[in-house]
């Protein structure tokens, strides 16, 4: 090992474990797997999640995209989840592409319903957020719970919440006051997205008047399996773009924002160019002196 | 022309020979390789030349000797053999060199003198069996046939050679001309040395800049700014640079569109996977990828522009801002690094993070004012900053008289102060 150096954010931690250039990486990472496993009992307590992520030029995306709403009816909670959702058409598109690797996804908002529990409601009913919250966590889902077996024959028997919409959500029946139910929709608010944005993503570019143009985006990155030609890479990726486009909402605009298929090309042609042009030149003077 | 041809046929059999072997070795052909393939092409040729030309020489010759034509061309390579293969070695051992060098550079290097010595040995190889049988197939077996019979000098060497006459023996104007050729010779060679050195054309550097068509721009609010506002700082920046307002000159007028994620990870990429983007991801940090129109269409190169615009964005950002840290940041030319200069800090075990962070304030009061001297634009520190905390002391003599345990108390203030997830719908 080369060097170690760490970070700390917030509930969350980072070491960086860089090793001396020439080691193997399925070496590198097998010994840290290593290492880590065999100290586990050393961890400080509360730390529960070990995650161990190489980082690899070769796992950096070839190409990336830029999808961005155009529209103006959304609100911008509304833009960005109809962003994501696009970019996820996109990626399912993408993952068909010859020799593509990781497809990596920023921005935009992933699918969520946020429920916004108001504590007065909730105190005049006489309840309390911590039971709503296993309320809610008991009748969500479908879960497996056992099976019966009559006559010879195995059923499955499983839980179903029966929640699929933010409306059944808040038709939830989380408490009794007096003799009427209270439901959920009494005590709260229930709205797609996260109710406390932590992240934006946006794309700026110039209009035809010269104005600047501010769009809700989300990002998505390919990268190119390990060995393969960045070029044809990309192609593939960008018809697999081309023809998922067909099934995205008219308001929603794709663009190349990174080509590096397209920067390899550029610079693997202008030096073939030049071994060819000096090829020439050679030629000339063996010409002019032999 | 015969000969051109034949010594020139070395060429593309050295390249075919290079892939084959890289093919076979497993070895990629990439950019550094081709640049590796371009130095070297000069010097393959070296080997087939003296072959071809030593050939030449000798089939001319066969009129006196009235050798064949065979054996003229086994002399002739049999001459020449052990000086071109000693001369082959050295030049294989004057690119090894370059295996010594070490650290990131060296890998990256690596490819130069595999590949050049490859080719060499492959010219050597070329020079040994397919000149001399070419050299067969051209020239036919009658000594005096036409082409043959004599050497003919060409233009080029006769020019040369009339040029040097005029300077070379013991006549009086040839001295006389002599005399003031040695300090024209002096002066000229003083001037080519000391003319770039005084005008400062040289420029150290590892690696030329590639003028890539982007650059990248971090800012970083203190820790405990919201992502919102983040956001008006990314879209700030990203107004300026764009120039909504046309207050910037024509030539940094190159902005084509800002990508941008503030509070958030963005795409890894090659410039800043070592620079640690991928921990960027506090609500009160900015990471935003300016898109350069093509390098055809702008005259800045993206350096200059990264040079140009950052004192006008810092400028305009600081005055909306006045805590903010910029970092205008472009691909670096060569392997990616964390910094030009990078600085650790580490202690004793019993320091606190509180005593280390002061120490390391001061040294950077220092280096920064070492540095602005020095006209060094960016400095950022990773220092840590925690947020302010709210302890919640529990008492537990009051919780039991109310019936409420520690359990609940954490639930109910999870669900009021943070996210949580409680399922997934299914639709």
């Amino acid at each position: 090992v080369d060097d170690l150096y760490g970070y700390a954010g917030d509930e969350f931690a980072s070491v960086t474990v860089s090793f001396e250039v020439g080691t193997d990486a399925e070496t590198a990472k097998t010994r840290v797997y290593d290492k880590l496993s065999s100290n586990y009992a050393l961890r400080p307590y509360g730390v529960e999640n070990l995650a161990i992520r190489s980082i690899d030029p070769e796992e950096l995306p070839q190409v990336a995209f830029v999808v961005r709403y155009v529209g103006s009816t959304l609100s911008q909670t509304e833009a960005l989840l109809s962003v994501r959702a696009a970019a996820n058409i996109l990626k399912e598109s993408v993952k068909s592409a010859p020799k593509s690797a990781g497809i990596d996804l920023v921005g935009g908002y992933p699918n969520v319903v946020s429920v916004r529990l108001d504590s007065e409601r909730l105190e005049t009913f006489g309840l309390d957020a911590a039971g709503v919250v296993g309320t809610l966590k008991g009748t969500l889902g479908y879960r497996s719970v056992g099976s019966i077996e009559s006559a010879g024959r195995k059923t499955v028997v499983a839980i179903d919440g029966g929640g699929d919409t933010p409306e059944s959500l808040e038709a939830v029946a989380i408490g009794r006051k007096g003799d009427s139910t209270v439901f959920l929709r009494d005590v709260a608010t229930v709205s797609r997205g996260p109710s406390d944005a932590e992240e934006f993503s946006f794309f700026l570019s110039e209009s035809q008047s010269g104005a600047t143009l501010d769009s809700p985006a989300a990002f998505l990155g390919v990268s190119k399996a390990k060995g393969s030609n960045a070029v044809t890479v990309v192609e593939g990726i960008l018809e697999a773009v081309e023809a998922a486009k067909k099934e995205l909402p008219s308001d929603i605009v794709v663009e190349t924002v990174q080509n590096e298929g397209l920067t390899a090309e550029h610079a693997t042609n202008e030096l073939l160019f030049h071994l060819f042009l000096s090829i020439g030149i050679v030629f000339l003077i063996l010409v002019a002196f032999l | 022309l015969k000969n051109a041809a034949n010594a020139a046929f070395c060429i593309p059999m050295v390249l075919g020979i290079v892939f084959i072997v890289a093919l076979v070795a497993g070895l990629d052909i990439n950019r550094i390789t081709l640049f590796a393939l371009i130095l070297s092409l000069g010097i393959l040729v070296d080997d087939s030349i003296v072959v071809v030309e030593n050939n030449a020489r000798h089939l001319a010759e066969r009129h006196k000797d009235g050798r064949t034509k065979k054996q003229a061309i086994l002399d002739s390579v049999r001459e020449v053999g052990l000086s071109i293969v000693l001369s082959t070695i050295t030049r294989i051992v004057s690119f090894l060199g370059m295996f010594a060098v070490t650290g990131m550079m060296g890998d990256y290097m690596k490819p130069i003198p595999v590949f050049a010595a490859i080719a060499l040995t492959a010219s050597l190889f070329v020079a040994f069996s397919v000149n001399p049988f070419l050299a067969h197939a051209f020239h036919s077996e009658d000594p005096n046939a036409r082409g043959h019979s004599e050497e003919k000098d060409s233009s080029v060497l006769l020019y040369y050679v009339a040029l040097l006459k005029k300077f070379v023996g013991r006549g009086k104007r040839e001295t006389a001309r002599r005399k003031w050729l040695k300090p024209v010779f002096w002066i000229s060679l003083a001037l080519v040395v000391a003319l770039p050195l005084a005008l400062d054309v040289f420029r150290a550097r590892m690696l030329p800049k590639a003028d890539k068509d982007q650059v990248y721009l971090w800012i970083d609010l203190p820790r405990d700014r919201s992502a919102a506002d983040s956001e008006m700082a990314a879209k700030l920046a990203g107004s300026i640079l764009l120039d909504a307002s046309g207050s910037l000159d024509s030539e940094l007028r190159v902005v084509e569109s800002v990508s941008a994620v503030s509070g958030g990870r963005f795409l890894p990429d090659f410039a800043n996977l070592f620079r640690g983007s991928q921990n960027r991801t506090l609500s009160s940090q900015s990471n935003l990828r300016v898109n350069l129109k093509p390098a055809a269409e702008r005259s800045a190169s993206s350096e200059e522009y990264v040079i140009r615009v950052r004192p006008i964005l810092r400028e305009k950002i600081l005055s909306a801002f006045p805590d903010a840290t910029l970092r205008l940041l472009e691909d670096p030319p060569g392997p990616p690094t964390m910094a030009t200069f990078h600085m650790k800090i580490k202690g004793e075990e019993s320091l606190t993070l509180d005593q280390l962070t002061a120490f390391a304030e001061s040294v950077e009061k220092t280096v920064r004012r070492i540095a602005v001297e020095k006209s060094v634009e960016d400095l950022s520190n990773t220092f840590s900053k925690t947020l302010p905390k709210l302890r919640v002391r529990l008492d537990s003599e009051r919780m039991a008289e109310r019936g409420v345990d520690a359990r609940t108390v954490e639930a109910v203030l999870a669900a009021a102060f943070s996210n949580v997830s409680v399922g997934t719908l299914e639709s």
